[in-house]
């Protein structure tokens, strides 16, 4: 991997690159979707002051994306129970190529690339059967899909590399069928969990939260191995137990703040760039929180209607919210733009390094 | 849109002060919500006190008390999963049969104890009218012991209500809401809520696509109850929506529920209506689309002017669930 990467780098710095790169997209930071005053829905490219550096038409509502690490490529997943996700060139506006999930299963709008850009992953429903997937799509032959792993849980929802190469899976718990649309069919009986997961698909360790009906959704990964946890809570708002965790293969997972503040509800997670906070938000509560990964204390409670997305920025943490508002927070948030769009959930940071 | 909390949100945030309850609170409460959970008690009630299993009458009338609570869906009704346990719908994989022959065999585990999918209306319309359990063992202990279950449930809404919940959204400043517009925000939710459910699951599920209608999932055809539903839907809505807004002075919000009404009313008309069989053909599929347009659109009304009007604010990402 480090000569592949050393190789590419080559071949940029000479200028002789065959490929674009994302500098050749405006160089954006981050991706978002976003919906229209219009009604119509788009990817969006951001930068680190919050400006606009491209805008590609979906044809439905979109929910996350995910970025090449070289290329200026990225993949925007249909909102669950999406069929189809798009991989995009973000110079052009081209698309690239289209995901279609197979027969019987529909995506979860979340997916992630291994380090090279080679692979993707997606997370599916095998809906008759109510288990989840994880599709293996071949980004060097035009996104063919090569395989299927199980996820090991049901209700898969974001998933994200290790650092040691492995995959880990929020499997949620909430059985869905598309018969039913997004109605919930086992809240009774939902059993989520977390699963780490060789590309084998063997499961090498799995956790579950201490109340069935945490939802475990969304993850973040720290460069050592460190997964941060945000949960939606499926029972009674008011006996909400806490929703942001953090968990290290072998250990208990260790829960922070109270999900009462979050409205029984968070929306995305990310790690701060030093890894020594984790930002969570709760569109519900209209609030951003940061917590201090040693402590575990809650340091930052920020109020801003409608907060959805968050990603470690070079300043600190950005978010975005469903009034197309762009903010960055270090003690206090400032506003640094301000655009005619509805953010979507979540806010995907771009790899840097080779751009 | 600079705001600072030093640590401890919970006390920064949910800083309590007593106020007297929004009116509109009031009346949902007094009106709507309070009486209309009572209903639903005295009508499962009536079902678990009958004499025999012949029950069809009081299944159809304690069906629509609880039709008419089915939007609902916070608090009271959301502890314990009471809720599912007295409608489990839409039922995609068939659960509800698998759970009630589970019910009905040899070494039964008891009701409170099986899928929720076996328990509530959904499972007992099964029993009587599906031909499929018409004369099976123990239908009419079944049939019994589900009805006191469900009156249980009912029951324990019903109080819970009563002793606590109704008072959170009356004197809010409280951990469940911060304040007035959180509540009147909750009460708005149920009413968009119940018309996108209708829109979507109960009109939606049997539309399926053109190409595949799928009149066969639709709710309660068994006993014919499809229609019926939509109509005790709208009826409860536009008495909550009233209530919620205060009036209807330019009575904008009476002539969208009877533009619904009409369309229901044509659908009704039609052989097939009821129970939404007519889905397949074109020109029937077309009545139950122009019904689910004008719910719909009492739906867009809401969002652009009732729900500003008392200041709530849908939002993007909040409303999400993902």
């Amino acid at each position: 991997m480090a000569t592949r990467r050393g190789f590419l780098a080559g071949l940029i710095a000479t200028g002789l690159a065959p490929v674009p790169t994302w500098a050749d997209a405006g160089n954006p930071s981050f991706l978002s979707a976003a919906r229209t005053p219009e009604g119509n829905f788009v990817l969006a490219g951001l930068d680190e002051s919050g400006g606009i550096r491209f805008s590609i038409p979906l044809p439905t509502r979109g929910h996350a994306a995910a970025a090449h690490p070289h290329r200026p490529e990225a993949v925007a997943f249909a909102r669950r129970p999406g069929v189809f996700a798009l991989v995009l060139e973000c110079q052009t506006g081209d698309v690239l190529a289209r995901l279609d999930s197979p027969e019987g299963r529909h995506f979860y709008g979340h997916g992630t690339f291994d380090p090279s850009g080679d692979l993707l992953f997606t997370t599916e429903n095998d809906f008759e059967v109510g288990e989840g997937r994880i599709g293996i799509w071949d980004a060097r032959r035009g996104y063919v899909r090569i395989g299927e792993i199980a996820s090991h849980g049901v209700g898969p929802h974001d998933l994200r590399l290790m650092p040691d190469g492995s995959l880990v899976v929020a499997n949620g718990g909430i059985d869905t069928h598309p018969a039913s649309g997004r109605e919930k069919l086992n809240i009774p009986t939902m059993q989520p969990n977390l699963c780490y997961l060789d590309m084998d698909g063997h499961c090498l360790d799995q956790v579950t939260p201490a109340y069935h009906q945490a939802s475990v959704r969304h993850l973040s990964i720290r460069a050592d191995g460190m997964v941060g946890i945000a949960m939606q809570w499926q029972g009674e708002v008011r006996t909400s137990p806490p929703l942001v965790a953090t968990h290290m293969r072998g250990e208990a997972m260790r829960e922070l703040g109270a999900g009462l503040d979050l409205a029984g509800y968070v929306g995305s997670i990310d790690f701060s760039g030093d890894g020594t906070r984790l930002a969570v938000t709760s569109p519900r509560a209209g609030v951003a929180a940061v917590f201090d990964t040693t402590s575990g204390d809650l340091v930052l409670a920020l109020e801003n209607d409608d907060v959805c997305g968050i990603a470690a920025s070079k300043g600190g943490m950005m978010l975005t919210n469903g009034g197309g508002r762009v903010f960055e927070a270090h003690h206090d948030t400032t506003e640094l733009a301000a655009h005619d769009l509805s953010w979507d959930n979540h806010l995907i940071a771009i790899p840097q390094g080779l751009t | 849109m600079k705001f600072a909390f030093p640590v401890l949100l919970a006390t920064t945030l949910l800083t309590p002060f007593a106020v007297f309850a929004d009116p509109r609170v009031d009346a949902v409460l007094d009106q709507h919500v309070l009486p209309r959970f009572h209903a639903l008690t005295d009508a499962t009630a009536a079902l678990a006190n009958a004499e025999d299993c012949d029950v069809v009458a009081e299944w159809d009338a304690a069906t629509e008390a609880w039709i008419a609570v089915s939007h609902l869906r916070f608090g009271p009704t959301e502890v314990d999963n009471r809720a599912f346990s007295l409608a489990f719908w839409p039922d995609p994989r068939g659960s509800t049969p698998s759970a009630l022959t589970t019910l009905l065999s040899d070494d039964a585990p008891a009701i409170a104890d099986v899928s929720i999918a076996g328990r509530g209306f959904y499972a007992l319309e099964y029993l009587l009218f599906d031909d499929a359990f018409s004369d099976v063992d123990g239908r009419c202990d079944l049939i019994a012991g589900l009805a006191k279950d469900a009156n249980a449930t009912a029951q324990a809404i019903e109080a819970d209500w009563i002793d606590h919940y109704a008072d959170l959204l009356r004197t809010t400043g409280n951990d469940t809401y911060r304040d007035d517009t959180e509540a009147l925000q909750q009460l708005y939710g149920a009413i968009t809520g119940g018309l996108d459910f209708a829109v979507t699951k109960r009109l939606g599920v049997p539309m399926g696509t053109f190409e595949r209608p799928r009149p066969r999932l639709a709710e309660m055809r068994r006993s014919g109850r499809s229609l019926d539903n939509v109509a005790v839907v709208l009826e409860s809505l536009e008495e909550m929506t009233l209530l919620l807004a205060g009036g209807d002075s330019d009575g904008v919000i009476a002539d969208q529920f009877a533009a619904a009404r009409l369309a229901l009313d044509n659908v009704g008309e039609i052989e097939g209506g009821a129970d939404f069989s007519i889905v397949a053909d074109t020109s029937g599929r077309f009545k139950v689309e122009v019904l689910q347009n004008r719910i719909s659109e009492i739906r867009t009304y809401l969002s652009e002017e009732l729900g500003p009007q008392i200041g709530v604010i849908e939002g993007f990402n909040a409303d999400d669930g993902d």
